[in-house]
Order: C-alpha cells, then sequence, then structure tokens
C-alpha cells in the first residue's frame, strides 16, 4: 500500500514541480485581455464604502475611485495633484489654506459638487456620531481634536465655504504639511442628501451617488465589487479602463494561482507567500520597490531589565538584519536602523546603532549581564503570521549565539495579541506601521506621549515639544532638521528595535500600463489601461 | 436463535472473559497486514524517539545561507526556509504528533464510549438529556473557547491534549449511542438482564464489546484529525511554539510551499500519512480480532 | 413519531437557551474588542462606537438586549461592516454555503456508501484493500493540502477548471470534490463495518435463506440496518458543511457562512458570531432529529419512548 502512496506522490511531484518552476519570462498566462477591464485582487472584503466608517487600504483603493477629493495623489510620486481642487494657497504660514474647486464637477445624480459638500462632510467626519475611525487625521484642522471628545459642536471644525467654489481650511496650529493629507479618503466631500436619505445604508450600488471617475456598479460581499466608468466624470475623456473588478482574496497561494491563470491582472503588494518570492522575483511581471512601511519590535521600557538603555541597544546591536532581508525573506526589504523609512524626499537619513556584536557583548556586560549570565527569559510576542515566526525564530537564535540569552518565542491569535500589546502585557512585540501621509511625522507622532499606538511606555517630553516645534515650522529644509533630531533621541534611548522596512512586493501582468509601484501601494485607477496590443519582447524582435 | 444467545453470554462470563483478549491476540496475530502496522508504528516511535540524538543537527539550528535547499546527502530530506534540516525537525515533530494524537484518541475513546453507551442503553430521558448536552457543547464556538481557556490559564501540554480531548469525544458519543440503541433490545441483552446481569457488568461486557466495529473504526478517524487540529492550536498559541514543530505544523506550512519547496511538506506529510495507514491497518484487525461474531466463525 | 418530533422541537428551546448564554458570556471574556485595529483608533472614537452598538452598558444589561431583539427575530447589526445586519448577512451567504454544502455531501454519500457496500462484500479481497487505502488517503490528506494540489493539476496543469471563486457551475467542481474527500473516507469505512455487522446478523441469512437474488438481500435488506452509523454520522457531518467550511471557501475565495464566521471570530464581530453560533446549533438540533427519525424508520427494533 505505501508503495502504491509512493507512486502517487512521485507521479504528483512529477505533475508539479514543472508546472509551477518554468523557465519563461513571465509567470502564467500573458495573453493580453482585449478589453479595457482590470480585475484586482484587494485582499480583503471592504468593511464599508463610506469614507467615515472605514480606515483598511481595500476601502481606500475603491473609495478613492469612486469619490474624488480637493487633490488626488500622483500615480507615481504620490505628491496631491489638482483633482476637485483646481488651485490652492497656504495663507498665514500655513495656517490656513483655500482652496479654488472646479466648476465642472458633478454628482451621479447630476447635481453639481460644491465647498458646501466638503463642508458638511469634514463635519460629519469629525462628529462624534459617526465614529470616523481616521478621525484622527482631521485633528489638524481647527478644533478637530476637541469636537471629537465632545466638547464642541461639529459646525465649529475650522471649514467654511466661502462660496460654492471657494473654500477655507483653517488648521489648528500651522501646518505646512497639510496639504500632503488631502487625497486621503476621510476628507472626501459627500452627497448630503443621499447619506442623509439612505443613512447606513447609502453606499450601496443602489443608492450610492457618487462624484469620481468610476461608478460603483456590484457589490457582493465576499464575492466582488465592481467598478463601471463614470462618463460624466469631469476627467473623463483621460479615464480609459471600462471596467475595474475588485475580489477580497486573502488566501496569497490563491492570489498566485488565479495571477497564472490569467483571472487576475495585478496581486496587491503582500499578497505573494512568502516561499514563491524567490523564484518569481526572477519573472518579468513581478514588481518590487520601495514602501512605506517599518517592521520593529517595540520594548517594554517598564520591565527589567528592558528598562535599561543598555540592554536595549545591545538587543538591536546583536541582530543581523542584513542576513534576515536578503536571505530569509529576500523580497528586497532593507535592514532598518532607524523608524522612518527612506523615500521622502528631503529627509535625511538618521542612523541608529547597527550590526556590532563585539558592542552588543560589551553593552550586554556593562549591564550586569556578562555572556547573558544572569539574564532573566524574555518573550517576543508576535500575531500568527508565517514570516513573524521566521525573523522571530532567526533573531532568537542570534540573541543566543551573541548575547547567550534565551528567549521564548509565542505568537497569538491576532485580537489576543492586539489586546496584550495594549496592556502592555509583553517583554518583546512585534509591530509595523505604514505611514498615512508623505512626512515623517506620520511615524514619529507615534511616540508623541498620548498617541495609543505608542506600545512601549516610553514618554519624553522633550521628544513631544521638539516634535511640536517642527511641525509649526514653514521651512522645508529647517523643518525636516528639525525631525530628524527628534528622531535621533527616539533611537538614541533605543525605544523600538528597528528590523526592516518593507518592500513593495506584487505581480502585475505586462498589459496593465499606468499602474506604478508607489511608497503606499496606492493606484488611482485614472491613470490605468490595458494594452490590448501588448506581446513579449521575443515576439516583437522576431518580426 | 437460543444457541447464539447461549454463545454471547457465555463469551461473557468472567472465566472466558479473560481469554476474550488472548484469543484476540492470537487473532490480531495471524492478520499481517495489522502485524505490519505494528512493526512500522514501533519503527516510526523507535526513531523518533532516538533518531534525532544520532543526527549532527538539531531541530532549532538555523544556517540562512543554505536555506529551502532540495535533499541531498548532508539533508537527507532537504532543508526548511531557515535552513534547518527537515530529517530531524520531521522526527522531533513525531514526537509531538504521536502523542496528541494517542493521547486525544484516548480521551475520546474512552468518555465517548462510555457516555454515549450509557445514554443509549438507558435511553428515555436520560438519553434526551446526555444527548442535549452533547448537543450544547457542540455548538459553543470552539475557536472562543480555546482562546478564553488561553486568556485565563497558562499554556502546558497538558492544556492541548484537555483541549483536543475534550471535542473530539462528542462524535464518538453519538456513534456508540446509535449503535447501542439498535443493540440494547436484542435477545442476548434481554437474557443477560432475565439471567440477572447488573447493569454495568451489561454495559461494558455486552453492549459495548458489540459496538467495537464502529468504534475502532472511527477511532483511527480520530486520530489524523487530532494531529490537524493541532496545527490549527499552534495557530492560536496554544500546541507547540516555534522553533518546536509537529507534523500537523509542518504540513500547514509546507502548503504554502507545495509549488516551490515541495520537500518541505512531502516528508512530514508522508511520514504522517505511513504512520495513519499503519494505525489503520491496525485498526482494522483490532476490529476483527475483537468482533464477537468473528470469533464465532 | 409526532410526538417525538413535537417533544424534541420543545425540547430545543431550552437548549438553544443555554448555548445562547453561554456563547454570549464566552465571546465576552476573549481578549480583543470589535474595534481593535492595526492602527489604534482614537480613545473618543471607540467609545463613540460602543455607544452606537450598545457596547458601553453593562454586560448583563446588553444580554438583556440581545434575548430581547432575539425574540423579535433581530439577531442584530455587524459591528464589522456598517450598516450590515447579521440577519442580512445570513440570507445573503446562506445559499452558498448551501448549494456546496449538499453537492459535496451528496456526492460523498453516493460515492461513500457504494464503496463501503462493495468493499464489505468482498471483505478482505484486494478491491476491498485498494478501497480501504484510498478511503484512508482521503482521511489522511487534509483538504488544506488536497485543496491546492486539486488545483495545480486540474487547473494549473490541465487548465480544464478555474483555480478559485464563484458564480458558475465550473467553480463549484474543485471545492466539491475536496470538500468530500474526508467525507467519502469516513462514510466509506463506517457503511463497510456496518455491512459487515449486519452481513453476518440472523435475518440476513434467513433472507438468503429464503433465496433472495443478492442485490435484494444487500440493498433492501442489509443497506436498511448497515447504514446507521453512517446516518448518526451525516447529522453533525451535514451541519458542519452546511454552516460554511472555513478552509475550503478560503482556498477558493468562495463567498459563504464561514469565511463570514472566521472573520467575525478575528475581528470579534460579537453580534455576527452570536448569530451563526445560533443557526448551526439550530441546524444542529434538526440534523440530529431528522436522523433518529431517519434510523427509527429504518430499524424498527429501536424504539423512542
Amino acid at each position: 500500500m505505501h508503495k502504491i502512496k509512493t507512486a502517487i506522490v512521485c507521479v504528483l511531484i512529477a505533475i508539479i514541480v514543472p508546472a509551477c518552476i518554468s523557465a519563461s519570462a513571465y509567470f502564467g498566462k500573458i495573453t493580453p485581455r482585449q478589453e479595457q477591464i482590470l480585475h484586482y485582487s484587494n485582499a480583503a472584503e471592504p468593511r464599508s464604502l463610506d469614507p467615515h466608517k472605514t480606515s483598511g487600504i481595500p476601502e481606500g483603493n475603491i473609495i478613492m475611485s469612486l469619490i474624488d477629493r480637493l487633490t488626488d495623489y500622483d500615480a507615481k510620486t504620490l505628491e496631491p495633484r489638482p483633482a476637485i481642487a483646481e488651485r490652492w494657497e497656504a495663507v498665514d504660514k500655513a495656517k490656513k489654506w483655500i482652496f479654488y474647486l472646479r466648476k465642472n464637477v458633478f454628482w451621479t445624480n447630476k447635481r453639481p459638487v460644491t465647498a458646501h459638500d466638503f463642508v458638511w462632510a469634514w463635519q460629519r467626519g469629525i462628529d462624534p456620531k459617526t465614529a470616523t475611525p481616521y478621525a484622527g487625521l482631521l485633528y489638524y484642522v481647527k478644533n478637530g481634536e476637541a469636537i471629537s471628545q465632545g466638547k464642541m459642536a461639529p459646525t465649529e471644525l475650522g471649514i467654511k465655504a466661502i462660496d460654492d467654489y471657494t473654500l477655507e481650511v483653517e488648521m489648528e496650529r500651522p501646518t505646512a504639511f497639510f496639504i500632503k493629507m488631502t487625497p486621503h479618503f476621510v476628507f472626501s466631500p459627500l452627497p448630503r442628501e443621499t447619506v442623509e436619505k439612505y443613512g447606513d445604508k447609502w453606499a450601496t450600488p443602489e443608492n450610492i451617488v457618487s462624484c469620481g471617475a468610476f461608478k460603483l456598479a456590484e457589490h457582493k460581499p465576499y464575492d466582488k465589487v465592481l467598478l463601471v466608468k463614470n462618463p460624466d466624470y469631469w476627467d473623463a475623456a483621460n479615464v480609459k479602463l471600462d471596467k475595474a473588478y475588485f475580489y477580497p482574496i486573502d488566501d496569497n497561494p490563491t492570489n498566485v494561482n488565479l495571477y497564472k491563470a490569467g483571472e487576475l491582472d495585478v496581486i496587491q503588494s503582500g499578497g505573494i507567500p512568502l516561499s514563491f518570492i524567490k523564484t518569481l522575483r526572477k519573472k518579468k511581471d513581478y514588481v518590487g520597490g520601495a514602501f512605506f512601511t517599518t517592521c520593529y519590535y517595540s520594548l517594554n521600557i517598564k520591565r527589567k531589565p528592558l528598562d535599561d538603555v543598555r540592554v536595549r541597544r545591545a538587543l538591536n546591536m546583536a541582530i543581523d538584519k542584513a542576513s534576515i532581508t536578503d536571505k530569509l525573506i529576500a523580497k528586497g526589504d532593507l535592514p532598518a536602523t532607524s523608524l522612518v523609512p527612506p523615500g521622502l524626499s528631503g529627509y535625511p537619513k538618521v542612523n541608529g546603532d547597527s550590526y556590532n556584536t563585539q558592542q552588543a557583548k560589551k553593552l550586554m556586560a556593562e549591564a550586569g549581564f556578562p555572556d547573558g549570565k544572569g539574564f532573566p527569559t524574555i518573550t517576543i510576542y508576535f500575531n500568527t503570521l508565517e514570516a513573524n515566526r521566521q525573523i522571530a525564530e532567526a533573531i532568537q537564535r542570534m540573541w543566543k549565539e551573541t548575547l547567550g540569552i534565551s528567549a521564548e518565542l509565542q505568537n497569538e491569535e491576532w485580537q489576543t495579541f492586539t489586546a496584550r500589546r495594549e496592556r502592555r502585557e509583553f517583554d518583546i512585540a512585534r509591530e509595523s506601521w505604514t505611514g498615512d501621509y508623505l512626512d515623517p511625522d506620520t511615524f514619529l507622532n507615534l511616540f508623541a506621549n498620548d498617541n495609543p499606538n505608542n506600545h512601549s511606555g516610553w514618554i519624553n517630553e522633550e521628544y513631544k515639544n521638539l516634535l511640536q516645534e517642527a511641525n509649526q515650522e514653514p521651512d522645508e529644509v529647517k523643518r525636516n532638521e528639525m525631525l530628524a533630531k527628534v528622531e535621533k533621541i527616539l533611537l538614541d534611548e533605543a525605544v523600538i528595535i528597528p528590523i526592516y522596512f518593507y518592500a513593495l512586493s506584487y505581480m502585475q501582468k505586462p498589459y496593465v500600463d499606468g499602474w506604478y509601484p508607489n511608497l503606499f501601494d496606492i493606484h488611482p485607477l485614472k491613470s490605468v489601461s490595458i494594452n490590448t496590443n501588448w506581446q513579449p519582447e521575443d515576439n516583437l524582435s522576431k518580426k | 436463535m437460543s444457541q447464539q444467545v447461549n454463545t454471547r453470554v457465555e463469551d461473557t462470563s468472567p472465566v472466558v472473559g479473560s481469554s476474550l483478549w488472548q484469543d484476540a491476540w492470537q487473532r490480531l496475530k495471524k492478520n499481517k497486514l495489522a502485524m505490519l502496522g505494528v512493526v512500522i508504528l514501533l519503527i516510526i516511535i523507535l526513531v523518533s524517539t532516538f533518531g534525532p540524538l544520532l543526527s549532527s543537527y538539531s531541530y532549532d539550528q538555523i544556517n540562512l545561507d543554505r536555506n529551502s535547499e532540495p535533499p541531498s546527502w548532508e539533508h537527507w530530506f532537504g532543508t526548511d526556509q531557515l535552513g534547518r534540516d527537515i530529517l530531524v525537525r520531521t522526527l522531533v515533530g513525531g514526537r509531538i504528533s504521536l502523542m496528541v494524537g494517542i493521547i486525544a484518541t484516548a480521551v475520546s475513546f474512552v468518555i465517548g464510549v462510555t457516555y454515549g453507551a450509557i445514554s443509549g442503553y438507558f435511553g428515555g430521558y436520560i438519553d434526551e438529556l446526555m444527548m442535549r448536552i452533547v448537543d450544547i457543547i457542540y455548538s459553543l464556538p470552539y475557536l472562543f473557547l480555546v482562546i478564553v481557556l488561553l486568556a485565563f490559564f497558562t499554556k502546558s501540554i497538558f492544556m492541548l491534549f484537555f483541549i483536543l480531548g475534550g471535542v473530539s469525544w462528542l462524535t464518538m458519543a453519538r456513534i456508540v449511542r446509535g449503535q447501542v440503541l439498535s443493540i440494547k433490545n436484542q435477545e442476548f441483552i434481554e437474557a443477560a438482564r432475565a439471567v440477572g446481569v447488573e447493569t454495568p457488568m451489561i454495559i461494558f461486557r455486552h453492549v459495548i464489546p458489540n459496538t467495537l466495529g464502529p468504534v475502532i473504526v472511527y477511532t483511527t478517524l480520530t486520530i489524523p484529525s487530532a494531529m490537524l487540529s493541532e496545527a490549527f492550536l499552534s495557530f492560536l498559541g496554544l500546541g507547540v511554539q516555534p522553533p518546536l514543530a509537529s507534523w500537523g505544523t509542518m504540513v500547514n506550512d509546507g502548503v504554502e510551499a507545495i509549488a516551490v519547496y515541495p520537500w518541505q511538506l512531502i516528508f512530514p506529510g508522508l511520514l504522517m500519512a505511513v504512520t495513519l495507514f499503519s494505525l489503520n491497518f491496525l485498526g482494522d484487525g483490532l476490529r476483527d480480532a475483537l468482533d464477537p461474531q468473528m470469533r464465532k466463525d | 413519531m409526532l410526538k417525538l418530533i413535537i417533544r424534541r422541537l420543545l425540547g430545543m428551546i431550552p437548549v438553544l437557551f443555554i448555548i445562547i448564554t453561554l456563547t454570549f458570556f464566552l465571546i465576552r471574556l476573549a481578549p480583543g474588542n470589535p474595534f481593535a485595529n492595526d492602527k489604534a483608533f482614537p480613545e473618543e472614537v471607540i467609545q463613540a462606537l460602543n455607544k452606537q452598538y450598545g457596547l458601553d452598558k453593562p454586560l448583563h444589561i446588553q444580554y438583556f438586549n440581545y434575548i430581547t431583539e432575539l425574540a423579535k427575530g433581530n439577531l442584530g447589526p455587524s459591528t464589522r461592516y456598517a450598516g450590515k445586519t447579521v440577519n442580512e448577512m445570513i440570507a445573503e451567504h446562506l445559499p452558498t454555503s448551501l448549494a456546496l454544502g449538499l453537492i459535496a455531501y451528496g456526492f460523498a454519500l453516493i460515492l461513500g456508501v457504494s464503496i463501503g457496500i462493495i468493499s464489505s462484500l468482498r471483505q478482505n479481497s484486494s478491491l476491498d484493500y485498494l478501497s480501504m487505502a484510498i478511503a484512508m488517503f482521503g482521511i489522511s490528506i487534509p483538504s488544506f493540502v488536497l485543496g491546492p494540489l486539486l488545483v495545480i493539476v486540474f487547473s494549473l496543469t490541465l487548465f480544464w477548471l478555474p483555480p478559485a471563486r464563484w458564480g458558475e457551475p465550473k467553480h463549484l467542481i474543485l471545492p466539491a470534490l475536496t470538500l468530500s474527500a474526508i467525507y467519502i473516507a469516513y462514510i466509506a469505512r463506517l457503511t463497510r463495518s456496518g455491512m459487515l455487522e449486519v452481513l453476518r446478523a440472523d435475518y440476513i441469512r434467513t433472507a438468503r435463506a429464503k433465496g433472495l437474488t443478492e442485490s435484494v438481500v444487500v440493498l433492501r435488506h442489509a443497506l436498511r440496518g448497515g447504514i446507521i452509523p453512517v446516518v448518526s454520522f451525516t447529522g453533525p457531518a451535514l451541519t458542519f458543511l452546511l454552516a460554511g467550511t472555513i478552509v475550503v471557501e478560503k482556498i477558493f475565495v468562495i463567498p459563504g457562512l464561514g469565511r463570514i464566521f472566521i472573520e467575525a471570530a478575528n475581528s470579534r464581530d460579537y453580534f455576527v458570531v452570536m448569530g451563526l453560533t445560533l443557526f448551526v446549533s439550530i441546524l444542529l438540533v434538526i440534523m440530529n432529529l431528522l436522523v433518529d427519525i431517519v434510523i427509527g424508520l429504518l430499524d424498527p427494533r429501536i424504539s423512542y419512548k
């Protein structure tokens, strides 16, 4: 009987291996579609298509195609580009912003989009009754935080319509980088009459009124979302796609299978199983590049022996991050010595401690643990994911070999892990953070006093004050210098162990045009098209 | 008809009862497939226990320069994504999986059979009540049961067995109960009752042995599901914690790499399958050996 | 029989009540909350959300409110999907799980029982060993391995079937096959052992002695008793299939109840977890009732007093 089974297995291997590792330059089917239709793997079922009821990237991908904001992301650089706002100006050292709106933008119910739609929408977004997950971004607008805490009425928000097509936004403090946030979907305008009429159900295919490049045609939960081109869009002449399908696929091997079979045109970044990366990286349709996410370990500085900065630094310096990124994950991530990922124009590189086993041993001895003697067992907690586990296993081993200390690993179901992190019941906890806007502040304010995402227990007045001061600085160059100093404080204190900066990692069929790698993995559908005439290079050269 | 009743009653009288197991063993020894199963199981247990001691690698020895290498002379089963030796890891993993399989099955066997037999034998309101309790436990969301237990108690291997055993007996109880319902009114049981055999004796000596066929079959089916449940529990943070692995977790991780590094799935999977096959042959052999009707022939 | 059904249905009410109560408090004991997020929401937003869903009230009040709403047939809102109710979600996704589950189980039943009968009739022949080895194969290969294997062979090598997704009949084949494999195996083994018991029983000998043809003996007389373990097994098995299958739905991207449940559990979508648990419980009780009725019909020796 065992022979039969072995035989079956052998046959299977014989079928599988050549099928999967083929010598082709591309992965799977590459015959272009003959229609302007895009099939995209969108990770998760959207929680809502109401910009004020969700915070996720899968939802954002859809919402941003449905509803135009003042500005839109540039498909390559993510710089804000004029959308509903034709132009804008910062007044009074960026304490105030004036936006001049286009007059040819219409809701799908034919009503023009005006400045009042922004006023009403932002007031709704900050209203505690709405409970907007991304309300935090609206805190930069005057009175935002106070309104959210119920201390003021939503109408007190620093936004007003000077006339139908001029919008004035007043900031809490001078905020020169506010414009970089405006493409975010939380700053969408909303059709008041529709939202008030249908309440919670306004963002369904039957009810929705939108103003973006695409309209919501179909939404089958856990199956698909279908967007179709909006012929009345103000910039419709430049929109090439007719339809776009978003599939909520949370199984990475399935992504790869569907892509290979030609049923998906693009897999979102992070949607490829780790084990496939080394093979797929050699293919021409694999896309890498920088991503705006840092993976780090939070150290609980309220617990011994992690309250000793020497121990924290030693733990950091004993990790060979380059071997983790290059040999273990091998998808082009960069070893990290700082919190803010590279790629922000104008922001200098801030250097924290780098890999140095001698120095690590020395620091450990100074802290009273020569060769790890007397060092208690510490536990690394992480949420269950293969990559998290493999990295933790590697670090566990490195600490053992270099410092002679033993660390235990404990994976947990995501909610249990998150709750533990919130209660600060850990020695070391795995974290990752993706920026919300293209500015160092989106990382640095994590460690300003009351940010609920700071799990380390580290509070530093100097850090907080310097950050606030820097954020009010209108001069870009000066501000970046000040921010770099802020980051240096964090790194010198070794509050966190930065491990690596994520790299983008996705598949994109060669016939998809206008889909560019960028720091957010955000891709305005407006610029995307299908090249129906695409042919592989070797075909072209034969002709 | 009366002849058969007599045989049955005799079969289970104490004197003959002791020879029941001897008879069974004699019969089992003659079953070549079952004995092959026993031999393979013994080999696997021995190798899992002592094999890792003979290897020059340890299960947690990482070598990132040699990750995901196919089988070679140095690494017979290849290496995993951290460059660890899959052979050693599979053997060490076998210890855990075997233990999990055996204990979960034992719990399911002891509790499930007893519970099901009592429920089915007494019938009526007792049956009703006992089966509704099974329904209730069945219906509770298992995932949350585990999460809550993990939140309030310290993790340990006993808790793993407790949780695995705690649910595996439910289906067993249902199956046994169904069987008992269909045999409890047969003549030989009534005859035993008529001659004044006490109820517990009837249940354990007369009723249960006659349900062993389906029970043993179902037991051999419980083992793989227990081994796989263990992988699921590891996912929730119970079960084996890295760098240790079990067959279940190795197979689980290997699936993702199936198209790229098939050896990471195939070797632990194969060992697990061979074990299950052997257990199955043994189970079938046992079933036949213990079958009261076979004995008569 | 009618009395049995009425009694069981009435007996269902306290059972369901206990299940609801235990589940309600069990899931609230679990660490985490419905509004936990990778990027933590501001404190005031979480408070506002809790208020919106009535989660700011003391637990016993929440329990009371839940039961009150339940009595009106309202399973509550989803905290994960703004604006969705649990009733809507079950209505949306049940047909999918129903279609997949019934087809998979029907297939498993036909194939499993046939294999089991053939095996039992040719006990210890090579055909028997082969069938049982195949059955064992089905049991030892978990669905999370079998599914990807089938996809690799039938979708990515032979290009016969789509690798995933839902909507057309062709999407049904691979997931149904993946799901049914283990049930074929279970059913085949249970049928075989059940048949072996029965085939040696006196009434079968009598039937044979009467000169009835073998097929009549097997299919009319023996199968009636031999299939009882399979029927017992069908209650819980079919319940779980109809309630959605987490692994297969995930691998094949099928919009069934299994994915709803796991997503709800992961995001502590309390009302959805409650609603689905309640749904499964009702299904289970009904299935087991049906099972007992069928067993009663198959085997007149069983009495329900």
